[in-house]
């Protein structure tokens, strides 16, 4: 034992020579939150742990599992020297449980941060772009449905295992305890207190035979046995790394299942079992709180507002919302459909009337969904012009002349000013400009074609814009080819136009230049065709349409990626 | 960025500063209501002959044996009577001495008889007073007769008031449409006055003899050495009436005077001179634009030089017609 001891901590002394493990900064914070208000916990920190430090990160355990295999030290060691190794319980042990229960009360619930890509070592599969076009493959599709369905099913599933922990909980022991049975690796006989804990349990087990049954599974387990050997001399280090005898590891695992279980819902009691077996109660916490496969809904998560340090299984995903603002000019069109008016009186109508252009000037809002797909919905106006042209001939308008004049008198002459008037026959166009003027509400769904490491973007959008209210100005011709004013009013006399224009088909292409981290300027070509009639019962139905360039910021509202 | 947004703020400032509307008015070429100009030019024919192939007078006709020497009654106030043989070729200076003689009368019986004539009582730049005016023809197979040199003819008429100082005048074309034509004195022919009073008939009036055809009349020079006089300016009221499509006559209510206003081209006026201060007339004005008529009509007062104003208004060759009938 000694001599083994003694190898151990030269290679120990060997790979973590360097090595300088960090303390959660939290937990010394929470730590320290308490220092003096809690006479028991001084007596710990100060007895303890003051001199104690922190679990050993991944990476010395990667540098462990570098040389598995490759150092033949390594190996023989474990195969020599740690084959009947018991794990040895200090002295101090009793006084240390005293302040594990100070230490438990007071960080039960507290929630230690996990360290940035431990998930992305646990699913390698980090980077994969989630895709939003998986149902365009059939296969896919139904992939997905199964994939939603074994969703719902299993949160029903856990949710109801949630409901009734000890149930659950028996049925996993007992798998362990089935698979134990293999084993012939005797309970160290040396571990007193493991037996003195058992013992102070028992009270415990009567009330919890779960609990017991975990105890049990525990000292029947030689790989157990072995981690716990290793977590004596390195603590809270055994659950953080793959077991090395390989057919162990389902053991650990169920004993991870089932202290997940039992810490969750048996605080108390299913910590002290664990201190047992191996002072996993750090780890465990940190396990339980992220290996619960299905969280609290956290509408801030999906939204991706505000900063979640959580990884999550996708990784980091983008999660980017746009402010947009934008105008472009507009070439409009518009289209006459015939009700009940006569053919001259349309022909009228399309000869006088011919559509001027317009402008469209808006903000709105961008989200992104997956890393491709952009949501938009704003407010914007927009107007289009019409020019009103109307030929009148044979029209006699009469002007007013001043005339100044020099009158020529026996006296001498004489300058006067005359008014008179003139009147002329001729012809006359007069033209207006009518303006039909919108306050829309536009929701568009696009895809943006990205690449990486390129500033420009190019996007396809479609969606549909929703007129919120509208009204025109001008002037039109009556059936009577008068020239009679356009209007939204309903007490017009003219041609009444309908202060809701409906809804408009939306579809553009966007081309997308980053200026710098948070500013996007975007060019815009779009179309959009008018679906609803914008007059009232004037005999024809009138649709606009336009098409347009639009020139816009776009401002990113916040500037990182976020775990989602 | 900051350019965007200039870019953005000019081009929606422009397209709101954009004129909303417009009425714009093209006259139509070639038309005359639309032709305002005046020309410094004469009248042209063209125009008078429209205004006087509209408005004719009532002229008399019959035919007597050229040895006659009896009265012939125009109407029931006027009479006519040559002696005999006074008919001659014109060229050839030879009695007719066969046949009948075609004969024409055409009285001015009232001041609206002048205007529809384009006849005015003016002797050059100098106004009459005129007892009356007859247009005389005598004719023979449609040719044109002269009065022999020893002959004469004389026509009686009667009037309310004939006045003793009127004088032979005979009418001159002129070369100048403006002025058309003048009366002038002379030797060819005398005008008295009669009167029948005595034989218990009240009637009076003039007799003119004459030795010429044409147009003949009994008139006066008005006044032009001790009474005031001025230059009236008649002004249109509207520009559309220019000396090209329009004739002004100051028709004298008191007396049978008619003057045709002359048009001044510096001052787009028409003018008369030496028309008598304080004196009560009738502006009357015919245009024709673009083949429709327009009548102006207004009475007033000349007391000075100062313009008098004159609209005239669509109207009918009927409605002149009688308006000018009602010129007495």
């Amino acid at each position: 034992m000694s001599e083994a001891q003694n190898i151990l901590d030269d290679f120990i002394k060997n790979k973590l020579a360097n090595h300088i493990s960090p303390v959660s900064a939290a937990l010394w914070d929470k730590v320290n939150a308490n220092i003096g208000a809690d006479a028991a916990l001084d007596s710990f920190v100060k007895s303890t742990v003051n001199n104690h430090s922190s679990a050993i990160s991944n990476t010395v355990w990667d540098k462990i599992n570098t040389n598995i295999g490759t150092d033949a030290a390594l190996d023989h060691f474990i195969k020599t020297s740690i084959e009947d190794y018991a794990s040895p319980v200090g002295n101090d042990l009793g006084d240390r449980i005293i302040g594990d229960e100070i230490i438990r009360d007071k960080l039960n619930k507290y929630v230690s941060q996990v360290p940035e890509g431990l998930w992305g070592k646990i699913f390698p599969y980090k980077d994969r772009k989630p895709t939003f076009i998986w149902w365009l493959n059939e296969k896919r599709t139904w992939l997905s449905a199964a994939a939603i369905l074994l969703l719902i099913v299993g949160y029903t599933f856990f949710a109801t295992v949630r409901k009734n922990p000890v149930e659950s909980k028996s049925s996993a022991s007992n798998s362990n305890e089935s698979s134990l049975k293999d084993n012939k690796v005797n309970v160290p006989k040396e571990n007193n207190i493991l037996k003195a804990e058992q013992t102070n349990s028992d009270h415990t087990i009567q009330q919890n035979n779960l609990v017991d049954q975990s105890s049990q599974s525990l000292t029947q387990n030689n790989s157990s046995a072995y981690s716990n050997h290793i977590a004596s001399a390195v603590p809270y280090i055994k659950t953080q790394i793959p077991p090395f005898v390989s057919n162990d590891e389902r053991i650990v695992s169920n004993t991870r299942s089932d202290n997940t279980q039992i810490i969750s819902e048996h605080n108390y009691y299913t910590s002290s079992n664990n201190l047992i077996a191996g002072q996993l109660i750090p780890f465990n916490l940190n396990i339980n709180d992220h290996a619960n496969p299905f969280p609290p809904i956290n509408l801030r998560n999906i939204l991706g507002i505000g900063m979640s340090d959580c990884p999550s299984v996708n990784g980091n995903r983008r999660n980017d919302w746009y402010i947009e603002i934008y105008g472009s000019p507009d070439y409009t069109t518009k289209s006459i459909m015939q009700n009940n008016a006569s053919n001259a009186y349309l022909q009228k109508i399309d000869s006088s009337q011919t559509m001027y252009g317009g402008f469209t000037a808006g903000v709105r809002i961008a989200k992104n969904i997956g890393e491709d797909f952009m949501f938009k919905a704003g407010l914007q106006y927009s107007q289009a012009n019409e020019l009103f042209n109307r030929k009148t001939v044979n029209e006699i308008r009469t002007t007013t002349v001043i005339t100044a004049r020099t009158i020529v008198r026996p006296q001498g002459d004489t300058t006067i000013s005359d008014t008179s008037s003139v009147t002329q026959i001729g012809y006359s166009i007069k033209k207006a400009i009518n303006q039909y003027k919108n306050i829309e509400i536009p929701v568009t769904l696009g895809y943006e074609f990205i690449k990486k490491d390129s500033k420009w973007k190019v996007g396809l959008n479609t969606g549909a814009i929703v007129n919120i209210t509208s009204w025109a100005s001008g002037e039109t011709l009556d059936t009577a080819y008068n020239v009679v004013p356009i209007s939204s009013n309903k007490g017009s006399s003219g041609v009444v136009y309908k202060t809701k224009a409906g809804v408009s088909l939306y579809a553009s292409a966007s081309i997308i230049r980053e200026v710098n981290k948070k500013v996007e300027v975007f060019a815009e070509p779009y179309f959009r065709y008018g679906l609803s009639n914008t007059t009232t019962d004037v005999g024809y139905s009138q649709h606009f349409n336009a098409a347009g360039l639009t020139f816009g910021v776009r401002l990113k509202l916040n500037n990182k990626r976020q775990h989602l | 960025m900051r350019r965007i947004l200039i870019i953005s703020f000019i081009v929606g400032s422009l397209m709101s500063c954009s004129k909303d509307e417009s009425n714009q008015f093209f006259p139509t070429p070639g038309l005359g209501i639309n032709d305002t100009t005046w020309t410094p030019n004469t009248i042209r024919k063209s125009f008078l002959d429209s205004v006087s192939d509209a408005f004719t007078i009532s002229a008399i006709t019959t035919s007597f044996p050229c040895s006659s020497d009896k009265l012939i009654k125009l109407n029931d106030s006027a009479q006519i009577q040559f002696t005999p043989y006074a008919c001659v070729d014109p060229n050839t200076n030879i009695a007719i001495t066969n046949g009948n003689i075609d004969l024409t009368v055409a009285p001015l019986r009232n001041k609206g008889d002048y205007i529809k004539e384009m006849i005015t009582t003016t002797s050059t730049k100098y106004l009459l007073l005129s007892g009356g005016s007859f247009y005389v023809q005598v004719s023979q197979n449609n040719n044109p007769l002269a009065i022999a040199p020893t002959s004469y003819y004389t026509i009686k008429w009667q009037d309310v008031n004939p006045q003793s100082n009127m004088q032979y005048f005979g009418l001159t074309t002129l070369t100048n449409l403006d002025s058309l034509c003048t009366w002038n004195t002379g030797k060819a022919g005398t005008v008295s006055t009669w009167d029948s009073s005595n034989y218990s008939v009240n009637k009076k009036g003039y007799s003119l003899t004459a030795r010429v055809t044409g147009w003949v009349s009994a008139a006066s020079f008005l006044d032009t050495v001790t009474t005031a006089r001025t230059r009236a300016n008649i002004l249109m009221s509207s520009a559309n009436f220019t000396n090209k499509n329009t004739l002004v006559f100051m028709v004298f209510n008191n007396q049978r005077t008619v003057v045709k206003l002359i048009p001044d081209y510096v001052n787009r006026c028409f003018y008369s001179l030496n028309i008598p201060l304080g004196a009560s007339v009738t502006l009357f004005s015919i245009s024709v634009i673009d083949g429709n008529f327009y009548l102006g009509t207004k009475n007033a007062t000349v007391n000075s030089a100062n313009p008098i104003n004159l609209l005239p208004q669509q109207s009918s060759i009927p409605a002149i017609i009688a308006a000018l009938n009602n010129l007495n």
